[in-house]
């Protein structure tokens, strides 16, 4: 691993050579001031594990050692926790601040959890240590540089320039290699997935100058020029499927062109259900509805790009995403009329779908707050080794929310598999995106949280699913979260309590609707072009499509609802307390007192 | 009712709508502001307030109720009238922190020397028949634990106009909830011009000599149908809308139960730690020699608000009715 720099620097002027084998010498310092602290580390940490764990040779875990990089110490992890109050049969596990060793019987879970604690905030202690003397060593180095520099009057700036390159590769090197918790015996094998969450925090120190080395940034560099600027760089919008339904040059599809028209055929049901649930609601057969008219591609692409073992944690306006998974039309209309098919017992208004085999998790109206609940939920597939991840869809609006912050922090700093999908489509409500933040889209946030990031043609159905399937693998295999902004346009009202002729401009509808703006219409080009698809087909298709539904929902509105009893006193808790029983049998008796007032037909009776 | 001049039919919406004009006019610096407020609000409340007060006095914040709450405190710190709207009481808990730890506690923590009493956060509050969970709390006893705070319900449009320019006016934070299954369902003759109610009031809706009923907002109506019944039975109900929540008006409910000897209380919230336990107590502390009967309590149950149960959950004219004859039996 020391090879890096001499290797390419080979063929280089003997100057050259002067400053690495100065480098060399340094890294060997570097090397020993580690080996070190890593030995007093040990010795430490032999004082405070059990016997067994003492005898361990400290040398063989120090050969690995050597090669750990500096941590990142920030000045509150440095001071050693108190230990946490032994309870249970541990009460009279003595402490261990005295660092005397102890015998291993007596080490059970929780004291070594404790120890577990001390030995990190040392380790952390020591890591600083070493941090510290890499700086100095990256001081002398520099000023051996600058030595160099006089002698060398002749490219110094473009030599330096590569040498500090290489040195940047070398370091690398030692901070990505190194084992760090290969001692055998002391208990604190972390499964791999820690291990790599542990190697980012160690991103090797900018090694540049005398200046003191900035925890928080990714970059520290300082300029004289000021600069105080809104400007960033522009992320541009990913579409590889034009406004006439061409790939774009470069680009294939990423399945059949069979799968391309069963995409097209599941939007066109989609949105003809949608429509029809709207005017269900408009008849006053439901009693509210949110559509999804305009999001087609993006609920298509995205949820035929993920696995059903991924957890969803959706908004209100994703049906297609659900659908994919095998969230029926019987699932749709259970839901929205409230029958005792609904998994949610009716308890919930309309779109609020849940199905627990599906992975579908309760939608919840107070917005974003299943926006966290993806990241620790992503976090917790991690821990446990599984290949899926979370994926949480929301609108532009409720990014504005707090949880959205917290959601993308946490996720980031902690590389949750999570995939936070943000569907902008223009509004909240009435509220036009331009109320709704002043920066570059949602996208911006994911780079500011130091998040993978993509922003895509969301009414471009292949680009929609080219960018989920690659934000999944990289979610599930490199175990962190990616962030998607779909750029695409709310084409009905908010909800049936919404009349958006109210605020909605004028001309604004017709421009997203024309044919290759269309999520829909922009597929159809395609298969047109392709001569997979006519007029007369698609007719066939959407007549299909209504009579279907005609008959879910002639079945649909046939069914009863929950029982009363126990349908609004069951799930609170796990068990009914005795205020939820009494409540239940007082209910029980005054419906009985007055069977004309409470219409019950409706509901299955609960014997 | 005191005369407050000519009035006009109004329903709660255009009472309050019509408060928010006075407010606007007679406070220049005052400002209304919360989601979807610009266009006219969800419940069109602020229907042509930007029209002519301008955007820079109504308009819309990003969706965040934190950052509402947060943003009004900080106008009122500096004197400035901020009138927030959350757009439903079930959304008003990111708020919460805001609400409870920041304006509650800035006159007390800073010793009097600031205060941010030009706030007033109004919301949608209450059932309105299939709002399910998230479209139907009432969640004035999480507010009425919080001192420093003023919480407010009013049962109808006179009491609304009145009550919302007073709770702008006040130099205290006060939250107050519409009941918006009255936005459109009660209509009064209401003043046309400024007229305040007071604050920490209750009003004696109907007087009676058997029992005391007292209520808020929706229940109000509830109680006085109830009332209806139990006069069929020869029982006569004395009605008392509390009006303020917090901090409440002991007195006038005390001096009922002194004549009464008996008190039932009613709200949509779940029974346990509702406001009605709070009244329940201090009732009973100061007219125990005076109760001929346990207070009894008609409340929502102990579970969330259950769409599709909604008419079974709550506590209607019927349930009240019962309590009435179970009191005065
Ligand atoms: C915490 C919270 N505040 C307010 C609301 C009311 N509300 C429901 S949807 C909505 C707009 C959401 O817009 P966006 O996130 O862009 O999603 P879209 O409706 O455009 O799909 C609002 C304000 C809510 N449900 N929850
Ligand atoms: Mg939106």
């Amino acid at each position: 691993m020391n090879g890096g720099g001499e290797a390419s620097g080979g063929g280089e002027a003997s100057s050259h050579r002067t400053v690495l084998d100065a480098i060399h010498q340094m890294e060997h310092k570097v090397l020993t001031a580690i080996q070190q602290l890593e030995e007093r580390l040990s010795r430490l940490e032999s004082s405070v594990t059990s016997a067994a764990v003492s005898g361990a040779n400290p040398s063989a875990a120090l050969s690995d050692s050597t090669s750990k990089p500096p941590a990142r110490s920030r000045g509150d992890l440095v001071v050693p926790p108190a230990p946490r109050p032994v309870t249970g049969r541990t009460a009279g596990t003595p402490g261990v601040q005295d660092g005397a060793p102890r015998a291993p019987s007596a080490i059970d879970t929780t004291a070594r959890l404790m120890e577990e604690d001390r030995r990190r905030a040392e380790e952390a202690k020591l890591r600083e240590e070493q941090a510290r003397k890499h700086r100095e060593m990256e001081e002398a180095r520099k000023r051996q540089e600058q030595e160099q520099k006089q002698r060398e009057e002749e490219e110094k700036a473009k030599k330096r320039a590569l040498l500090d390159e290489k040195r940047k590769a070398l370091l690398g090197t030692l901070v990505q290699d190194g084992p760090t918790n290969s001692k055998p015996g002391v208990g604190r094998c972390a499964p791999p997935l820690f291990s790599s969450s542990v190697r980012r925090l160690h991103t090797t120190p900018p090694a540049r100058g005398t200046e003191v080395y900035h925890a928080g940034l990714i970059t520290t560099e300082f300029t004289t020029s000021l600069n105080i600027s809104k400007q960033s760089q522009v992320i541009p919008i990913f579409r590889v499927l034009n406004y006439d339904g061409e790939l774009d040059a470069g680009w294939e599809l990423p399945f059949s062109k069979e799968e391309m028209l069963d995409k097209y055929k599941f939007m066109v049901r989609l949105s003809v259900w949608d429509d029809m649930m709207y005017n269900i609601q408009r008849q006053g057969r439901i009693s509210f509805y949110i559509q999804n008219m305009g999001e087609e591609a993006a609920q298509t692409g995205s949820g035929s790009a993920l696995s059903i073992d991924d957890h969803l944690w959706c908004q209100y306006r994703e049906l297609g995403v659900l659908m994919w998974r095998g969230f029926t039309l019987e699932d749709a209309l259970d839901q929205c009329f409230s029958t005792k098919g609904d998994e949610g017992k009716g308890r919930q208004m309309p779109i609020s779908y849940t199905k627990k085999d599906i992975n579908l998790q309760t939608i919840s109206t107070p917005l974003t707050t299943q926006v966290p609940h993806a990241a620790g939920s992503g976090y917790a597939f991690k821990l446990a080794g599984e290949k899926r991840c979370s994926v949480a869809y929301f609108g532009e609006g409720a990014a504005s929310e707090g949880d959205f912050h917290a959601a993308l922090n946490f996720a980031s700093v902690l590389k949750s598999q999570t995939i936070f999908i943000c569907r902008n489509n223009g509004y909240a409500i009435s509220t036009p995106v331009k109320d709704q933040y002043a920066g570059d889209g949602i996208a911006i946030r994911g780079l500011a949280y130091g998040m993978q990031t993509c922003r895509i043609d969301g009414n471009d159905l292949v680009a929609v699913y080219i960018a989920t399937k690659k934000a999944r693998e990289i979610c599930v295999n490199n175990s962190e979260p990616v962030l998607l902004e779909f750029m695409t346009y709310r084409m009905g009202h908010h909800s049936t309590s919404d009349d958006s002729a109210q605020y909605r401009p004028e001309g604004e509808f017709e421009a997203w609707n024309q044919p290759g703006i269309n999520p829909i219409a922009r597929v159809r080009k395609f298969l047109v072009n392709a001569g997979m698809w006519d007029a007369d087909q698609d007719a066939e298709l959407r007549r299909e499509a209504k009579s279907t539904m005609i008959a879910e929902m002639k079945k649909g509105e046939k069914k009863k609802r929950y029982p009363i009893i126990p349908g609004v006193f069951d799930d609170v808790y796990d068990q009914r307390p005795w205020n939820l029983e009494e409540q239940a049998e007082s209910m029980q008796a005054h419906l009985a007192k007055y069977p004309q007032q409470y219409d019950q037909t409706q509901y299955e009776s609960s014997a | 009712m005191a005369d407050h001049g000519p009035t006009e039919k109004m329903n709660l919406f255009t009472a309050v709508n019509g408060a928010l004009h006075i407010a606007m006019e007679t406070d220049p610096t005052a400002c209304v502001f919360g989601e979807d407020v610009a266009f006219g609000g969800v419940f069109r409340c602020s229907i042509d307030l930007r029209e002519k007060f301008g955007p820079h006095r109504v308009f819309n914040t990003p969706l965040s109720e934190q950052g509402i709450a947060g943003f009004a405190i900080g106008m009122a710190a500096v004197g400035h009238t901020a009138i927030a709207e959350m757009q439903f009481a079930d959304y008003i808990f990111p708020a919460f922190d805001q609400l409870v730890n920041e304006a509650a506690k800035f006159r007390y923590r800073a010793g009097g020397v600031w205060d941010c009493g030009g706030l007033t956060v109004r919301s949608a509050w209450g059932a309105v028949g299939h709002g399910g969970h998230y479209h139907s709390q009432c969640p004035e006893a999480y507010f009425a634990h919080t001192p420093g705070l003023k919480v407010v319900v009013p049962r109808g449009p006179y009491q609304a106009k009145g009550l919302l320019l007073s709770c702008i006016r006040d130099r205290n934070p006060c939250v107050f909830f519409e009941p918006k299954a009255l936005y459109r369902a009660a209509v009064d003759q209401v003043p046309v011009g400024d007229y305040n109610l007071p604050l920490s009031k209750a009003d004696v809706v109907q007087e009676g000599d058997d029992i005391t009923c007292v209520g808020w907002g929706t229940q109000v109506h509830r109680m006085l149908k109830a009332a209806e019944m139990a006069k069929e039975e020869g029982i006569s109900c004395e009605i008392i809308d509390l009006q303020t929540i917090l901090p409440w008006d002991v007195h006038t409910i005390e001096e009922s139960v002194k004549k009464t000897g008996r008190l039932l209380v009613t709200h949509e919230a779940p029974l346990t730690q509702g406001f009605g336990a709070e009244i329940a107590a201090s009732i009973t502390e100061r007219c125990f020699f005076s109760l001929e009967a346990p207070i009894k309590r008609v409340c929502g149950y102990d579970v969330p608000f259950p769409l599709i149960y909604e008419k079974f959950y709550l506590p209607d004219e019927y349930k009240i009715f019962e309590g009435i004859k179970e009191v005065c039996a």
